[in-house]
């Protein structure tokens, strides 16, 4: 039976990467004696994967692991038996079951929402502004050098309460942008000086486009 | 959100983060309040190296297991994180509790090797702790240290209030204790190290001084404190079935170099190689039986989720349950695929079948460690394996499908002549040899062989601690010759290691207490992380030495007269002296001595508790005689 679980990934546990993270939800899924799938052939691995690697330094409240148990197992039990031996922080909100077919949420994702902790002030009419432009031009790294790149279309929407960024971005293996490069280039066009070790950054959920609507991953 | 001793944006420019921010599973959580004893656990180095000791597990799961303890872990910071700290004047941290390790009532280092004695003083000065023992406040933790190091725990006596010798299961509790009721009265910190003096394991070095010839060598030991006993015994468990193991190991999130099930099979070594200090320090030998192994795997297991299991100990293939306990395992967990590892095994028939069936598909190198070229050295050395055994083992490897091949060899042995180092490129040589008698399609395709070769280091408590070390440029001298001879060997790689590390290994091993102030000096001139390569300084240490008007050779070249008094001759370590000399003469006469299996050599006689005549030794070997 597939199943796809939507989990956290608290702030005492932010600073663990990908791998180290993957590894460790193995880890719990063994101690939680839920029987994982292995795949058939030469190297056999388990039927796990996780969709849209979280950066390191960021928490979530909207990550997905998509797995095939050997058993049949209610949602509630999977959830239960994975948060009693899972560590802290890493805890499982929500599972349902796969039917036939479905893709794999690592496939299907997007675009995901974030909520940004500024440490500077910026209005919203500032935001306004910003993605009202005709173009919006960022410096991105990238293996032969800087580019200049034009994120306009991957920002679906952004806005301000208080300190706090909220915006809905490109989040996937094919368009992907950083949430830090929204936030510098917001920072440059309101004039403040951007230091990515100094915002907080926690992703709300993930989402792919079906009919031109967003839709989330547990729907 | 969680407390942090540095603060998030910090975290974020630094290497591997989760180094300093805790929060495994199984970690103990207890609330500071509710215990009388807060230890700060340090095994100092890394965290990634750290976590990898099996000794932290067992210590940290038993002091926890005491209602009235919490024993939280603290590491070396990585040189970012470190200077980050400095410049923002943030203290070291525990990671359970990121409270500061300077208000604990105990700081306890482990002493893994020599080379981490810089990283020692450089927590303590991160923590905000006194680097003198004698300097030390009140209000500041007692500074404690065990592990392998200290059966020579001189050189550190400077800066440890108390040194625990010996098995870290059989004290701790009643040292505990003591504490516990010395607190609540409000004992002064000498007057609690005068209780703990006459326990045994326990040595508090500045109840202790040192009397010094006008040749710099030791007049005597003396004790200055009513409190100490003359001799310092080293303390093991009897039975290791009984005693404690962690059921609840923490599951690290970064990967370690041992993230997996480990459990020790046995203590102690019954091949008694006469340069190897660990095979005489962790006697007697004492094994666990299968039953007792498997039930602790199991728990292990369960609470951990770990995918593979390690069987350890000094060297595996003697253990004479393998068999059976390897059958048991790949049975009950080959489903769940989990798999097991055995390092350490001997290279022979049974060993070979065994891997077979542990790795199924693919052949990973082989290991064999023959220490010398040639017979001669073998013998002196006690190295009980003759150089038909290794070509036999090398052929069986071959004609299994082996192809890839580590040896390990030292040079700069006690009696070792330029013959001996060219014997090791003559070994290589004839291992290659045999390879290519199997016929070509019984055999991998293509051979390669790596040679290692490491630079002797006499050990304190071994039959070569009153040896002479060879010198950096001689050590240098027998690389070249090695590199020459061995470039003869084209199917082998060799490769060869920093001597000058060794050289200042050869010191600290054999020092006395004057060596403190040089790696105090050492430290203060930016040493830490000694251990790796990029970060150690042979300059340091040379200046040091000039600026104190010590020499080098006093500690490393230096022959020893066989009654000179050693530095640690007030600790026993169980294994006597006597022993020792016996040793020392058998391997001039090329003699060797057989391993415990076959004969009791009478290394010491390792009985606890009562001291009565009859009273049974818990060696089982010798008992078993
Ligand atoms: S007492 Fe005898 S059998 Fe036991 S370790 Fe020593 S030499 Fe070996």
């Amino acid at each position: 039976m597939k199943y796809r679980a939507k989990y956290t990934k608290g702030d005492n546990v932010k600073f663990v990467g990908h791998l180290d993270l993957l590894r460790s939800i193995q880890r719990a899924i063994k101690r939680a004696e839920l029987v994982v799938k292995y795949s058939q052939g030469f190297n056999p691995h388990q039927v796990f994967s996780i969709a849209q690697p979280l950066a390191v330094g960021h928490t979530s409240v909207g990550e997905y692991m998509d797995f095939e148990l050997v058993n049949d197992m209610s949602e509630d039990e999977v959830k239960q038996r994975f948060n009693d031996v899972s560590p802290e922080g890493i805890k499982i909100i929500e599972v349902r079951k796969l039917n036939d077919g479905e893709n794999k949420a690592a496939a299907l994702v997007e675009y995901g929402s974030y909520k940004v902790v500024l440490d500077k002030n910026i209005s919203d009419d500032t935001i306004k502004n910003f993605i009202s432009q005709d173009t919006i031009e960022v410096e991105k790294e990238t293996k032969s050098g800087t580019k200049i790149a034009d994120i306009k279309n991957d920002i679906i929407d952004a806005k301000i309460e208080g300190t706090v960024l909220h915006a809905t971005i490109s989040t996937g293996s094919n368009q992907n942008l950083k949430i830090e490069l929204l936030a510098k280039a917001l920072y440059t066009y309101a004039g403040e000086e951007f230091d990515e070790n100094k915002i907080d950054v926690e992703r709300q959920d993930l989402y792919y486009m079906y009919k031109d609507e967003l839709k989330g991953l547990m729907e | 959100m969680q407390k942090r001793m540095v603060p998030d944006y910090i975290l974020k420019q630094v290497e591997k983060p989760v180094r300093y921010t805790g929060g495994e599973y199984n970690m103990v959580v207890k609330n500071p309040k509710d215990v009388d004893i807060r230890f700060a656990l340090c095994f100092p180095d890394v965290y990634d190296i750290g976590m990898s000791h099996l000794g932290l597990q067992i210590l940290y799961g038993m002091y926890n297991a005491r209602e009235d303890t919490y024993c939280e872990r603290v590491f070396s910071p990585w040189t970012d994180m470190e200077a980050k700290m400095r410049e923002n004047d943030i203290k070291l941290c525990t990671l359970e509790t990121q409270d500061e390790v300077k208000n604990f009532d105990f700081l306890g280092f482990s002493f893994l090797y020599e080379m981490c004695y810089t990283n020692v003083l450089n927590i303590l000065d991160l923590s905000g702790v006194s680097m003198y023992s004698k300097d030390r406040g009140e209000d500041e933790p007692i500074v404690c240290a065990g592990g392998p190091c200290v059966n020579n725990p001189e050189p550190m006596a400077d800066f440890i209030d108390f040194f625990y010798i010996g098995d870290g299961e059989v004290k701790y509790d009643e040292i505990f204790d003591i504490y516990k009721v010395h607190k609540k009265n409000g004992g002064k910190r000498k007057e609690f190290l005068e209780k703990i003096a006459h326990i045994d394991g326990i040595y508090v070095p500045a109840f202790y001084d040192v009397d010094y010839n006008e040749d710099d060598t030791i007049k005597s030991i003396n004790v200055i404190n009513e409190n100490a006993k003359p001799v310092v015994n080293r303390v093991f468990v009897a039975d290791l079935n009984t005693s404690y193991y962690s059921e609840k190991p923490i599951v690290p999130f970064l990967e370690t170099v041992h993230n997996r099930v480990t459990l020790e099979v046995f203590r102690g070594c019954i091949r008694g190689c006469r340069f190897c200090n660990p095979g005489l320090m962790y006697r007697p030998i004492r094994s666990k039986t299968v039953d007792t192994l498997m039930k602790q795997l199991e728990a292990q297991v369960k609470n951990t989720g770990f995918e593979e299991i390690s069987l350890v100990s000094l060297s595996t293939s003697d253990y004479s349950g393998l068999n059976e306990l390897s059958n048991r395992i790949m049975d009950k967990y080959s489903k769940e695929h989990i798999s097991l590892s055995l390092p350490s095994l001997r290279v022979d028939e049974f060993s070979l079948e065994l891997m077979n069936k542990l790795q199924e598909v693919r052949k990973s190198g082989l290991t064999f460690a023959p220490e010398a070229g040639t017979q001669r050295m073998r013998d002196i050395i006690n190295k009980g394996i003759s150089e038909e055994e290794i070509l036999s083992g090398c052929r069986l490897a071959f004609e299994g499908g082996w192809n890839r091949v580590k040896l390990y060899f030292m040079m700069g042995l006690p009696g070792e002549t330029d013959e001996d180092i060219v014997g090791i490129a003559e070994l290589t040589k004839k291992i290659v040899g045999e390879y290519f008698k199997v016929p070509k399609d019984k055999r991998a395709n293509g051979i390669s062989v790596n040679v290692s070769a490491s630079c002797f280091v006499p050990k304190h408590n071994t039959a070569f601690q009153w040896e002479s070390q060879n010198t950096y440029e001689e050590f240098e001298r027998k690389q070249r010759i090695l590199k020459d001879a061995i470039r003869k060997v084209k199917q082998a790689t060799y490769r060869y290691h920093d001597a000058r590390t060794s050289v200042i290994e050869g010191i600290l091993t054999r020092a006395d207490r004057k060596v403190g102030k040089l790696i105090y000096d050492v430290w203060k001139s930016g040493a830490k992380l000694e251990a790796w390569s990029e970060y150690f300084d042979y300059k340091k240490w040379i200046e040091a030495f000039s600026e104190n008007n010590m020499t080098m050779e006093f500690y490393n070249t230096r022959k020893r007269e066989i009654d000179e008094i050693m530095p640690w001759d007030h600790i026993n370590v169980g294994v006597n002296k006597k022993f020792l000399m016996r040793e020392k003469v058998k391997s001039q006469l090329g003699e060797v001595t057989r391993n415990c299996k076959e004969m009791c050599a009478g290394c010491g006689d390792w009985k606890t508790g009562d001291e009565s005549e009859n009273a049974k030794s818990t060696c089982e070997m010798k008992n078993k005689k």
